[in-house]
């Protein structure tokens, strides 16, 4: 019996103020999984990655619903208000897939237009080449889903000696570090997202157990041939190639964890996509400017609706 | 010298309590720090197998147990967990102790050598405002 965790599903107002939709729930692989569900229409579905939760998209969610979508945000087991597996070994890639492939299933979406950014990339695109048939359209926004590193991933500093062996452990949970400052490092706008943000990352990573899958998708991410995760980074990349599922890249400018190379590398591996197009955003750049992103996504949404164009 | 790998003899373990501080999963993730610390703490085979932790005192003299945790299919040892020896029911300053950990994390890391070196680990730790670095 794998030993677990909870949180307290009651927000603080002043982080309710930001984040006013109803918490669901819904039990994935065992596992509790928290999600948004919001509006009518064709279902989006939106992804977050590390540290995150569905608090990232708080300004799309209101702005989608409000143009006749069904809104879908869900925590990733370990994330947010979904439920903390307390061993390492709990946590794999191939795990994040497969419980976002039960949610989509257990949720019975179809004709889905699928979000995703940092860790909802490989998540949210290998779901979307499992089943092509219940995806409309995705939408990547500074990720990767291929097993090369950037040279971000590459380096000792900061990023591996952040999750080396016994410091990673101390970095990541006995300090927080991915909270209480990475993310302030990969936004632009720095003071709103103190002000506004910050509190709702900090107040679902209370403690050092809460903090593990910090630590833990850092590792996952491959350097080498070998490493976990990157077989199926690999299947993904091929897999990708012979989508013909509707693509919309988006971009942050100031992006420097995965920097504009890798949207060109989505433009080779997704040809007919949109774009990339950028936006003002660092790697979290759904802070920085969610109504640009969503007024893109918006017309990318009514485009394919519309139908090819004489 | 920051930090004192001591042997259990000199331990003043009598009326201290063990305090769960941090735990690592995968020693092997990288390279060179599993051996770093077989060398370090002396550890052989016999340790695998109900063996006694390692010990280390921090400048500070607090001291602290390491142990080394196995797992199937991976080498000797896979992970470690440290915990703080606290005298009696005294309470526990998370601060003190993290002073003592990142000063332990200077010690083992220009060990390892290669890549990992003293300055990439304050460097990282001055951009994540860490207060020793």
């Amino acid at each position: 019996m794998t030993a677990h965790s909870t949180l307290a599903v009651e927000l603080p107002p002043e982080i309710r103020r930001h984040f006013p939709f109803a918490s669901r729930f819904i039990r994935i692989n065992g596992h509790r999984m928290h999600y948004v569900d919001e509006g009518e229409g064709d279902p989006v579905l939106l992804l977050h990655g590390n540290p995150t939760w569905s608090f990232l998209y708080r300004k799309f969610i209101p702005r989608l619903v409000a143009a006749g979508y069904r809104v879908i945000a869900p925590d990733h087991i370990g994330f947010g208000l979904s439920e903390r597996p307390a061993r390492e070994h709990d946590f794999s890639l191939e795990n994040h897939i497969a419980n976002l492939a039960e949610f989509i299933r257990q949720l019975g979406l179809k004709g889905l237009t699928v979000v995703c950014q940092d860790w909802g990339g490989p998540t949210g695109l290998a779901c979307a080449v499992l089943n092509p048939g219940a995806f409309n359209a995705i939408v990547v926004m500074n990720t990767w889903a291929w097993p090369e590193p950037t040279e971000f991933h590459s380096k000792v500093f900061p990023w591996r000696m952040m999750h080396a062996p016994v410091v990673g452990p101390f970095l990541f949970q006995r300090r927080n570090i991915l909270v209480e400052r990475g993310l302030y490092l990969s936004v632009v706008h720095r003071e709103r997202f103190l002000e506004e943000a910050l509190p709702a990352y900090r107040f679902v990573m209370p403690d050092y157990d809460s903090r593990l899958l910090t630590r833990v998708f850092p590792r996952l991410i491959p350097l080498r041939p070998d490493d976990r995760s990157a077989a199926t980074m690999r299947w993904l990349e091929q897999s990708l190639r012979s989508t013909t599922i509707p693509a919309l890249i988006l971009w942050g400018k100031e992006e420097i964890v995965f920097p504009a190379e890798c949207a060109q590398r989505f433009k080779t591996l997704l040809p007919h996509a949109k774009g990339p197009l950028w936006v003002t955003g660092s790697h979290f750049l759904q802070e920085d400017s969610p109504q640009e992103i969503c007024s893109h996504i918006l017309d990318f949404l009514h485009d394919q609706e519309r139908g090819p164009q004489p | 010298m920051s930090v004192e790998i001591i042997a259990a003899a000199g331990l003043r373990t009598e009326k201290h309590r063990r305090v769960f501080v941090m735990a690592e999963d995968r020693l092997g993730h990288y390279d060179g720090f599993r051996e770093t610390l077989i060398e370090a703490f002396g550890l052989t085979a016999a340790h695998a197998d109900g063996g006694p932790p390692g010990y280390f005192r921090a400048a500070s003299r607090r001291e602290y147990e390491v142990v080394f945790t196995s797992r199937s299919g991976q080498r000797f040892p896979s992970g470690l967990e440290i915990y703080a020896l606290v005298p009696g029911f005294d309470p526990v300053d998370p601060d003190a102790t993290d002073e003592d950990i990142w000063r332990f994390l200077e010690w083992l890391i220009p060990r390892v050598g290669e890549e990992w070196t003293l300055e990439a680990l304050k460097a990282t730790g001055k951009v994540y405002k860490i207060p020793w670095a």
